[in-house]
């Protein structure tokens, strides 16, 4: 541990990576508590591994591979959102092959681009390491937009996801907000990538919130602690891979799970010890 | 005088299917308890959805105090059927209440605080009070209902509709339920939907019994042969109701 604080004190790179997982963090904080109110792990999911489509046409075109990894997302997200609206009895399905059609596309146009393959397992998985100045200002642009739109509309969201014919008979309007909460999704899904890659970032968005979810009494609450939760084990998860040199994102994500599991854990044995209305 | 509902020529189908409602005429006057019985399919929670402005009617129209649905929508407060399916989150009675202050993107009240005062006195009519801050999880089956009738109560409406509120909870909790709409009328107008013809015969005022055409009769006047009308496709839902409704004296 000794040889990761001093490596901080010393080292900008390192800097760079404990800044993104910070900013990260505050981007599952926000998001993740919607994603597991609404259920909506798989849309994310796909979303998450969709956007290899995008990224894939990038490198071809020799555009940064990030842009189009936000392209994607966002054209997506909004299909999601339609085959929700209007294809529920195929979201399922459609859902599924968005995310193989995503994935078959990007490797495709990868294939087709000489040297593409070495940057692509840094986005498959993540390279925390690897964050660059330009990075940082993206994903803080990302964590002010995604903070204000929730900020604003939280409680729209929550109107949505407890129950939809409720919200209409209020006038919100349902399908616009549910499209805005996907967005959002999308774009927490890119900031995410440099940090667990997109195979991994489901995990980084998730278990936080779900870790938290066990303990919170409030959505404020569930988001807070979502958010402390993501930054403790993003910094954990980079100081421990330090020293034996581990891959930062997977180590992450482990840390995550971990957290998790001891959360779930501690509070199934505080319920048998103390059940319920004693 | 001005109806607090009234539905002209409605006509209304989901998509690619017969039309469920065909040639509705309902009026209802304010401080009236109208209870809507008729068996599965008949469109009983289309009805009650649409006069709350979930769904859009195909043909025909819906006036809430002589307006459209749409402009009246912050008078009207309405209880889905189906109660919310994320107990398992950090959402609070309170929190859930406060929900029925959103008028389209903005809430009613001017501020929180508004907002918390106006659901703690929604709360406090549904007898939920004490357990504002608890979890949705921590509640039973008749505490949830009664937290869903007080975030529609929220938004002071004159009409309530409710679209089986008493469904899958125990007889106790059934009863407090069906006498708090009771002492709703005659301040709010109150539209209920319900497959128990005994229950509707206790509280409503007038009974709309819904199988293909809509057949309204005052509620002492719902007999045998008025249920044997309503269930004439459904002979073995006309037998439960018709025990259930005997079962009750």
């Amino acid at each position: 541990m000794s040889a990761f604080v001093d490596a901080l004190l010393g080292q900008p790179f390192l800097q760079r990576a404990l800044v993104a997982g910070v900013l990260a963090s505050l981007g599952c904080g926000l998001i993740g508590p919607w994603v597991l109110i609404r259920r909506m792990s798989h849309l994310a999911g796909g979303i998450a591994h969709a956007v290899l489509g995008g990224m894939g046409i990038a490198f071809f075109l020799g555009a940064s591979p990030l842009l189009g990894a936000a392209l994607a997302a966002l054209v997506v997200a909004l299909l999601i959102g339609l085959i929700h609206l209007y294809w529920e009895t195929q979201e399922d399905v459609l859902t599924g092959a968005l995310w193989s059609i995503g994935m078959a596309v990007g490797l495709l146009f990868i294939h087709g681009t000489p040297g593409a393959g070495a940057d692509l397992m840094s986005y498959l998985f993540g390279n925390i390491l690897l964050v660059s100045g330009k990075d940082l200002l993206f994903m803080l642009l990302i964590d002010l937009l995604v903070l204000g739109v929730v900020g604003l509309l939280h409680r729209h969201f929550l109107a949505i996801s407890l129950d939809e014919d409720f919200a209409r008979s209020r006038g919100v309007p349902v399908a616009l907000v549910y499209l805005i909460l996907l967005t959002l999704v999308a774009l927490t899904v890119v900031l995410l990538i440099r940090v667990a890659g997109l195979i991994l970032v489901m995990a980084l968005i998730t278990l936080p919130a779900a870790a938290s979810s066990l303990f919170a009494r409030s959505i404020a609450a569930l988001t807070l602690g979502a958010t402390v939760i993501a930054i403790t084990c993003t910094t954990a998860g980079l100081a421990l891979s330090y020293a034996p040199d581990w891959p930062a994102g997977p180590t992450i994500i482990l840390v995550c799970a971990l957290v998790y599991g001891l959360a779930l854990i501690a509070t199934t044995l505080q319920r048998r010890v103390i059940p319920s209305g004693s | 005088m001005t109806a607090a509902v009234r539905i002209r020529n409605l006509r209304f189908a989901h998509a690619g299917q017969p039309p469920v409602l065909n040639g509705i005429d309902l009026g209802i006057a304010p401080g009236e308890f109208l209870g809507i019985l008729g068996p599965n399919g008949a469109g009983k929670s289309s009805l009650i959805q649409l006069m709350a402005g979930v769904l859009r009617p195909d043909a025909g129209t819906i006036e809430i105090l002589g307006r459209p649905v749409r402009e009246m929508r912050h008078r009207v407060g309405y209880m889905p059927q189906h109660a919310p399916h994320v107990r398992h989150m950090p959402i609070t009675v309170s929190a859930l209440a406060q929900l029925g202050c959103l008028q389209g993107w903005r809430p009613l009240g001017r501020s929180r605080a508004i907002e918390r005062t106006r659901a703690a006195a929604a709360l406090a009519q549904t007898e939920l009070a004490e357990l504002a801050p608890r979890l949705l999880r921590e509640l039973s089956g008749g505490e949830l209902q009664r937290a869903l009738l007080a975030r529609a109560l929220v938004a002071d409406p004159a009409v309530l509709l409710l679209d089986e509120p008493t469904a899958h909870i125990d007889p106790a909790a059934e009863s407090r339920i069906w006498a708090l709409l009771r002492r709703m009328t005659p301040a709010r107008t109150v539209v209920v939907v319900s497959h128990d013809p005994a229950l509707l015969a206790r509280h409503a005022d007038r009974i709309a019994l819904l199988n293909g055409t809509l057949r309204v009769l005052a509620a002492d006047a719902l007999d045998a042969a008025a249920l044997q009308w309503a269930y004439s496709r459904h002979p073995e839902l006309h037998a439960a109701a018709a025990a259930r409704r005997e079962a009750a004296g």
